[in-house]
Order: C-alpha cells, then sequence, then structure tokens
C-alpha cells in the first residue's frame, strides 16, 4: 500500500510537472520533492499536498532489531503463551466468581472449587501481569510502530486499563479475605453469606476484567489496521469497532478464559487431598462441565471468528508455516477435547479424565498462540514493506547469550522454589496471622 | 512526529509520565530495599533466635506484597504505557537497543515475584532454612533488576559511547557501553541508598500499624530499622559523584542554570540529610521511638524527595530525552534527519498533525498552532503546566526572535528545526494566544549621570 502510494505519488508529480523529481527521503520514509525544498523562507508554506507522507505507518526504529527475526517470532507467542495460562484463570475466575457464588450457597463442590479459585485467584493475577510483560515488550520490538500508534489513537480508553486493573487486583485481595471472613454456617441451606462488599468486589472485578480483555482485543485489532487509522484519529470511528472480528475475538478471549478455569478446577480437585471423596469427584466433574460447556459454545464463536477474518485466514494458508498448521491442528484438537471431555464427564473419578483434556487444551492454546501471529502477518500483507527484514538486524549476540542464561536459570530457581512450595509439610497455603 | 500527537490538557504529557514514574520509584525503591532488609535481618534473626524480629517481617512481608506486588506491578506497567503513548519514538529506541537488558530484567523480575510469594506463603509451611533462602533469591533478583534497570535509565542523559559504537556496527559494545555509562555507577549507588531508606521508613510505618506489638517491641524494631535510613547522609557525597559525571551542560543547570532544578536538588539533598541525621541521632544514638505519624510524616519526605530528585534527573536531561540524539521534540539531532524538516518545513514529517488540512489555503495562524503540535507540545501545554500562553506574553518580534535564539538563551530548549516561513507561522500562532500589541514601555532618560 506504502509503495503504491509512494508510486502513484511520483506518477502524480510526473504528470503534472513532466518530469520525475529530484527527492529526498525521510528517515520515516516520507518523500519530499526538492523543488518544494527549495520554497524555503518564501511567502508560499513549505508544504503542499503533493509532498505529503505516503503513509501514516511510522518508520521502523532506526536501530533495528538486535537479533534474528525468527527469534523474536518465536519468544512472542512463547510468552504469550505463559501469560494466557495465567491470565485465563484470573479472568475465568472473574467470570465464574458470580455465579459460583450463588451456586455455592447448595452445592458443597462448587464451595470447594470457589474456595480454590480464591486461593490461586491473587498469585494468579500477579503473575498474569509478570508474564504479561515479556509478550508486551517482544510485540513492542516487532510491531512497537504499529502498536505505539494503535495505543495512542485509543488513548484515555488504552491508560485505563491501569486503573482497571489495579482496581481489580486490590479487588481480588478484599474478595478473598470477604469471603474468609464471612459469617459463619448457622444453617446447612445457606452456610456462606457474602457480605455487600464481597459482591460489590467480585461485580468490580468483573467489570475491571471485560474491559482490560476489550481493550487488549481492540488494540490487538486495531494495530493491524492501519487503514483505519485515520478514520480513529478523526473520531468518525470508535477505536475498538474497526473491524468485524472485534466482538467474537473478545468473546472467544472471555469463552476460552471459562473453559481453561474450569479445566483448573478440575485439576486443582484431582490433586488436592479433599476428606471427602464424593466432593473431590463432583468437583472435578464441575471442573469439567464449566470447561465443556465453554468450549462447545467457543466453537460457534469461533466460526463467527473465522468468518469475520476469513480472507486473512485464507491468506495465511496461501504459505503455511509452522505456526499456520499448529492453529490449524488446534482447531481440530477442540473437537478431540469435546469429546474427552464428555468421556471425562463419565467417569470423572479416574485421573486420564483430567490430564487428556489438559493436555488437548495445552496445545489448543499453543497453536493458538502461533497462530494468531500469522493472521497478525496476514493482516499487515499490506504494508509488508513497513515490517521488520533481514536486513534490519544489529544483533547483540552476547547480550543475546546472557538473556539466554539468565533465562535458564531463572526458570531452574523458579522451578526450585516452586516445588519447595508443594513439597511442604502442609498442602494448603496459608497467610500469616 | 511520526507519530499521532496525545494530549493530555492541562497538565502534558511529561507531567502524567512523571506522576506515574514518581509513585512507582518509590514503591519499585521499596521493593529493592525491603529485599535487603529483610534478608539479613531474617538471617540474623534466626543465628539470635530473635522471635520479634521474625514476627515483624511476617507482618512486612504482606505488607511487600499488597505495596509492592500490585501498585509497584501495575504503576510499573503504567509507566511503559505512558510513555509509549506520549514519547512513542523515544520509547521505540529505549526498546531496540536494550531489549535484552529488558528481557534480563523481566528474568529477574519473576524471580523476584515467585520467591516474594513463596516467601510471604512459606511462613508456616518451609523449613527456616528454606525459607531465608527464599528470602536471598528475593533480595538479589531484586536487586538485580534494579542493577540492570538502572543502565536503562542513566543511559538517558549519559549515553557515553554508544553512538560511536553503533555507528561502527559493533552491537555488543552499543548495549554495554550505553549501559555501563558515565553515571552508572554513582546512579546506582543513590538508588541504592534510597531503597535502603524506604525500606527503613516503611518499616517504622508497618510496625506502627500492627496493634499486637508493644512500644518496647516497635522501639526495637524501629531503632533496627534505622540502619536502613542512616546511610540517607551519605546522599550528598554520591550526588556530587554523580553531577562530576553528568554532562557539562546539566551540571550548568542543577547548578544555577535552571533555578528550579537547583532548588528541587537542594530540597532533594537537604531532604535526605535530614533523615539521615534524624535515624542517626534519634534513633540509632539516642534508641528513641517514632509515632505512626511521625512515620508517615518522614515516608512523605521520601517520596518528595524521590520526586525531587527524579525531576532533576529527567530534568537536567533537556533539550533531549536521549542526549546528544533525540530531543524532547522528539526529532532526532542529526542532519540527515532535522535537515530535510528544516529545509522542507516543519510540517512535511508530521503527517498525523496535518491530517487533510491545505496547508496552502489554512492561513497563517492556522498553521503555527499545527507547527506548535509537532515541535512544542511534547512539553508545553496551551495554558495548564509548562503552559506556552504565559511563557509568551510578549510582542510579537520578541517571540519571533525567541523561535530563532531560544536553545541559545535558555539551554534546556531544544531548536526550532522549520523553515523562516514556519517561523513566521509559528510566531504568529504565539502571539494570537496573548494579543500583546500595546507592551508596556518605561522610557528611557537622556542624561542623569
Amino acid at each position: 500500500m506504502k509503495g503504491l502510494a509512494r508510486i502513484s505519488m511520483v506518477l502524480l508529480v510526473v504528470a503534472v510537472t513532466g518530469a520525475a523529481p529530484a527527492q529526498e527521503e525521510f528517515p520515516g520514509g516520507l518523500i519530499v520533492r526538492s523543488e518544494d525544498a527549495a520554497k524555503l523562507g518564501t511567502s508560499q508554506p513549505a508544504t503542499t499536498p503533493a509532498i505529503r507522507p505516503a503513509s501514516l505507518v511510522p518508520p521502523k526504529d532506526e536501530f533495528g532489531l538486535p537479533g534474528p527475526i525468527w527469534l523474536f517470532e518465536m519468544l512472542l507467542p512463547a510468552t504469550f503463551f505463559l501469560h494466557v495460562l495465567f491470565m485465563n484463570v484470573t479472568l475465568g475466575t472473574a467470570l465464574l466468581a458470580i455465579p459460583m457464588t450463588v451456586l455455592a450457597g447448595r452445592r458443597p463442590h462448587v464451595r470447594v472449587a470457589l474456595d480454590d479459585l480464591y486461593a490461586a485467584w491473587p498469585v494468579a493475577m500477579s503473575l498474569t501481569i509478570t508474564t504479561g510483560i515479556a509478550p508486551l515488550l517482544f510485540v513492542q520490538v516487532l510491531y512497537g510502530h504499529f502498536f505505539f500508534v494503535s495505543s495512542i489513537l485509543l488513548g484515555w480508553h488504552w491508560l485505563a486499563i491501569l486503573a482497571a486493573l489495579m482496581m481489580a487486583f486490590y479487588g481480588i485481595y478484599l474478595a478473598k479475605y470477604s469471603a474468609e471472613q464471612a459469617e459463619p454456617p448457622n444453617d446447612t441451606v445457606n452456610p456462606h453469606r457474602p457480605t455487600l462488599v464481597h459482591w460489590l468486589a467480585l461485580g468490580v472485578i468483573a467489570l475491571c476484567c471485560i474491559f482490560i480483555a476489550a481493550m487488549f482485543t481492540a488494540n490487538a485489532t486495531l494495530m493491524v489496521m492501519p487503514d483505519a487509522w485515520k478514520r480513529v484519529h478523526e473520531g468518525r470511528q470508535a477505536g475498538w469497532l474497526v473491524h468485524p472480528m472485534f466482538w467474537p475475538r473478545l468473546a472467544h478471549n472471555l469463552i476460552g478464559s471459562l473453559a481453561v478455569t474450569g479445566m483448573f478446577i478440575a485439576i486443582r480437585a484431582r490433586l488436592a487431598s479433599i476428606a471427602e471423596e464424593d466432593t473431590r469427584i463432583k468437583t472435578i466433574a464441575f471442573g469439567l462441565l464449566v470447561a465443556l460447556a465453554a468450549t462447545c459454545v467457543q466453537v460457534a464463536d469461533g466460526i463467527w471468528f473465522v468468518v469475520a477474518i476469513f480472507h486473512e485466514v485464507v491468506h495465511a494458508f496461501h504459505q503455511p508455516t509452522a505456526g499456520t498448521i499448529l492453529w490449524a491442528l488446534a482447531v481440530l484438537t477442540a473437537v478431540a477435547l469435546i469429546v474427552s471431555l464428555f468421556r471425562g464427564l463419565d467417569h470423572p473419578e479416574r485421573p486420564r479424565s483430567v490430564w487428556v483434556p489438559t493436555g488437548l487444551l495445552a496445545f489448543i492454546l499453543v497453536g493458538m498462540s502461533a497462530g494468531r501471529e500469522r493472521v497478525r502477518v496476514g493482516m499487515l500483507k499490506q504494508h509488508v514493506d513497513a515490517l521488520y527484514q533481514a536486513g534490519d538486524v544489529r544483533p547483540q549476540t552476547l547480550t543475546m547469550i546472557l538473556f539466554a542464561i539468565t533465562l535458564l536459570f531463572g526458570l531452574v530457581l523458579i522451578a526450585l522454589m516452586v516445588r519447595w512450595m508443594f513439597t511442604a509439610p502442609q498442602n494448603e497455603a496459608t497467610l500469616p496471622p | 512526529m511520526f507519530y499521532p500527537f496525545f494530549d493530555v490538557p492541562k497538565i502534558g504529557g511529561g507531567l502524567l509520565i512523571a506522576v506515574v514514574a514518581i509513585l512507582h520509584v518509590v514503591v519499585a525503591h521499596f521493593a529493592v530495599g525491603a529485599g535487603l532488609f529483610i534478608a539479613v535481618a531474617h538471617t540474623l534473626a534466626l543465628r539470635r533466635g530473635d522471635a520479634l524480629v521474625l514476627r515483624f517481617l511476617r507482618d512486612n512481608s504482606r505488607f511487600l506484597v499488597l505495596l509492592a506486588f500490585i501498585f509497584g506491578a501495575v504503576s510499573g506497567v503504567g509507566i511503559w504505557f505512558t510513555i509509549a503513548v506520549v514519547s512513542p519514538r523515544a520509547t521505540s529506541i529505549l526498546i531496540h537497543n536494550f531489549v535484552w537488558g529488558w528481557a534480563i530484567e523481566w528474568v529477574l523480575f519473576a524471580v523476584e515475584i515467585v520467591a516474594g510469594y513463596c516467601y510471604y506463603y512459606g511462613w508456616d509451611r518451609l523449613s527456616p532454612k528454606r525459607h531465608v533462602t527464599i528470602a536471598w533469591i528475593y533480595a538479589v533478583a531484586s536487586y538485580g533488576s534494579l542493577v540492570v534497570i538502572n543502565g536503562i535509565l542513566a543511559f538517558m542523559l549519559t549515553p557515553g559511547d554508544w553512538m560511536r559504537a553503533v555507528e561502527s556496527q559493533r552491537f555488543d559494545a552499543a548495549f554495554w557501553s550505553g549501559f555501563f555509562n558515565p553515571t552508572y555507577f554513582p546512579s546506582l549507588m543513590l538508588r541504592s541508598l534510597s531503597a535502603l531508606a524506604l525500606a527503613g521508613l516503611f518499616a517504622c510505618v508497618v510496625v506502627n500499624l500492627s496493634p499486637r506489638y508493644s512500644r518496647e517491641e516497635r522501639t526495637r524494631i524501629i531503632n533496627y530499622a534505622a540502619y536502613c535510613l542512616a546511610p540517607m547522609a551519605l546522599m550528598a557525597p554520591v550526588s556530587l559523584w554523580y553531577f562530576n559525571n553528568v554532562p557539562e551542560a546539566s551540571r550548568v543547570m542543577a547548578a544555577g542554570g535552571a533555578i528550579a532544578m537547583t532548588l528541587f536538588l537542594a530540597f532533594g539533598i537537604v531532604c535526605s540529610l535530614m533523615i539521615g541525621a534524624y535515624a542517626y541521632f534519634t534513633l540509632i544514638r539516642h534508641k528513641q521511638y517514632v509515632s505512626l505519624s511521625t512515620a508517615l510524616l518522614l515516608s512523605a519526605m521520601a517520596l518528595v524527595t524521590t520526586g525531587a530528585m527524579e525531576f532533576v534527573r529527567e530534568g537536567i536531561r533537556k533539550p533531549y530525552v536521549i542526549r546528544d540524539y533525540l530531543w524532547s521534540n522528539g526529532i532526532a539531532d542529526r542532519e540527515a534527519e532535522y535537515g530535510p524538516i528544516a529545509r522542507a518545513g516543519a510540517l512535511t514529517a508530521a503527517p498525523w498533525i496535518v491530517g487533510d488540512i491545505d496547508l496552502a489555503t489554512a492561513g497563517r495562524k492556522k498553521r503555527g498552532e499545527l507547527i506548535f503540535q509537532a515541535q512544542c507540545a511534547a512539553c508545553h501545554t496551551l495554558d495548564g503546566a509548562n503552559g506556552i500562553k504565559h511563557l509568551v506574553a510578549y510582542g510579537r518580534d520578541i517571540i519571533r526572535n525567541d523561535i530563532e535564539h531560544l536553545h541559545e538563551r535558555k539551554r534546556f530548549m531544544p531548536p526550532f528545526i522549520g523553515t523562516e516561513n514556519d517561523k513566521e507561522d509559528l510566531a504568529s500562532y504565539l502571539f494570537s494566544l496573548n494579543n500583546i500589541t500595546h507592551p508596556r514601555k518605561i522610557p528611557a532618560y537622556e542624561g542623569g549621570r
């Protein structure tokens, strides 16, 4: 697109002046006619429409990429995968907390599942933020000049994520503590009576988390739609409604979080030593049921989503890559997941009823993380000259190796600490009194 | 310039970044200082069998999680979000030059967070040996993240030989010479002192917040924490070391060239000395007690001190965002970049600002307004903080002359990049903000000697 616009501009100048003009190129790829440039100090303004920039896409960073493109293209989905693991549990808990609190009054296994979620929620939120930093970094390395523009266009809505995040995070602690300090049971029909503060906290958390999901979805969509930027900048269109994929994509994220959280409930119940075996089995079945229901709805939403980005998907399959193939396999695996969840519900007491769908869901997340990068590239196909190429690489090899060593060492330390925690005498995390 | 302009009415983008950054720096420094404090105190308490200190560390770890892991983490992301929308180009340059530094810092941060939670949840489940080991992992990881981030922050003021290495295609050398730049070590020392002091101050707050401590127990913990505060007195000599290594122009600004900077610096150093001296004479030597309100007052002083010092660090970098490379208006100090703009016009490289406006018919004032957005609005609001309206309450000739020579008169201002025609347009717009057509004149009288 940018190249075409440049060519048309040159042709226009040739048509008007009868000769190809001498040009001066800006770092940003902007073209300026030298005769216009020579009008310094004249009464005419130095800029005319003929020397308007060829594209609103800012130039690539002049310092290039400090490592090979493939490495960043691998690090981005890999770290994003880590992020979505925790993000889905955080978001899914935010969405499930209210209905589960309603159900928990009469169903002890739902109470068990909810307590498990509350125990994990603050740490999951913290790790969502921690693991979210890396993909945010790598997306800015590869697509910063797109991402910054879309962030600015979303403006205060984008920055409002910070306030929403802060409210949701403190709200989670408030909800957790207000749940722990709920009135002691005085009857068996309604053993826990959440306070008004508790309900309010859950409501605020859910709204904040949905808002954050919506803004991230909007930014990820707007950044790959430079052709819509002008409309948004001029206020003719809202920044989050530039593509029909917004709603199915947002729904995809929300529903996906329910599926992952359902599996998380089942896994926790599988691993926990709950006194009553019957409650444990029911808790596992509840988790599998949530995952199954969410996955079934996800299939319908997935079709809506794919229809919305049909051209991009077709383009991605013109030149299939590992990412595209992984994505296609992930879509097929969704069917296998539904089957395995159905079968698991028949025998929730069997370990494989939990571990098989867990493995399938993990693979789906890997495939989706890889596939979304290909769709992103597909949507930017008209701006391919604005993407980093091999010639933009300025390798910092030693520093890159230092990162790899630090990463390895860091992962070992984290694994060691987590192992210490899980092999400690007590089975449940206790807060200091 | 290449990006849309993010308008922050009344306070300006710079102040928005400053607010988020200062709040984050205080909490992040506390997280680092608390790591060192907890690791040392936990080790000593185990050796001495000091149950009181262990009980306090348990309370302190909850405070650490609630403040540093929530507010600190979110405000850290907040800085990134705000600099990306206010100064996207500078953000891009920092990311593309130091991505492996950021990535290493991320790993350290992840270890810090996991260690912090393990420490917090580990009180009733981990053996003392493993628990204290995790305290040390937290301390080393959190200090390591400061070690890394300090290099990138100090780089912006003193990039060292970074550009020379870039130009000679030595990209690893560019990273390291930019990282271990002339102010790296003094800056790290300043931040370490600040981190320790904040850990000490917040310890005084935490012990006062809990009703479970007797007056004697509180006094003991406070006197213990005072050892973190006393090193604040070293702020003065370390600041001298720091300013000895900053560029001459920045030093001049801090030493009276820009009086706001000088006052902020003096305020920061004097406050640090006062806190350090108070800790040594009152808390360490005379073993006195600090109430909650006094602890909060001291913490507020530390917040303002940190804010003042950060303000100075940011301020003396002007007229650059990245010293000697990127001016605060987002234009690179390279002839290859500013040359074409100066020759073709200030708006030729501002597609987002110009939009569909026909500049040929737009009129001088309108073009001036667009030029203001392109080159001035990164730092100046219209009539709010650092508002341009109040700064140009002159006659048109003076404004026109200022546009030409302001970077010579005030060394924190970048030069105006544009044509003579642009300067006229901008002067017309700025003049129209106040329209002072009849400035008050004091007649000059002949003779009188």
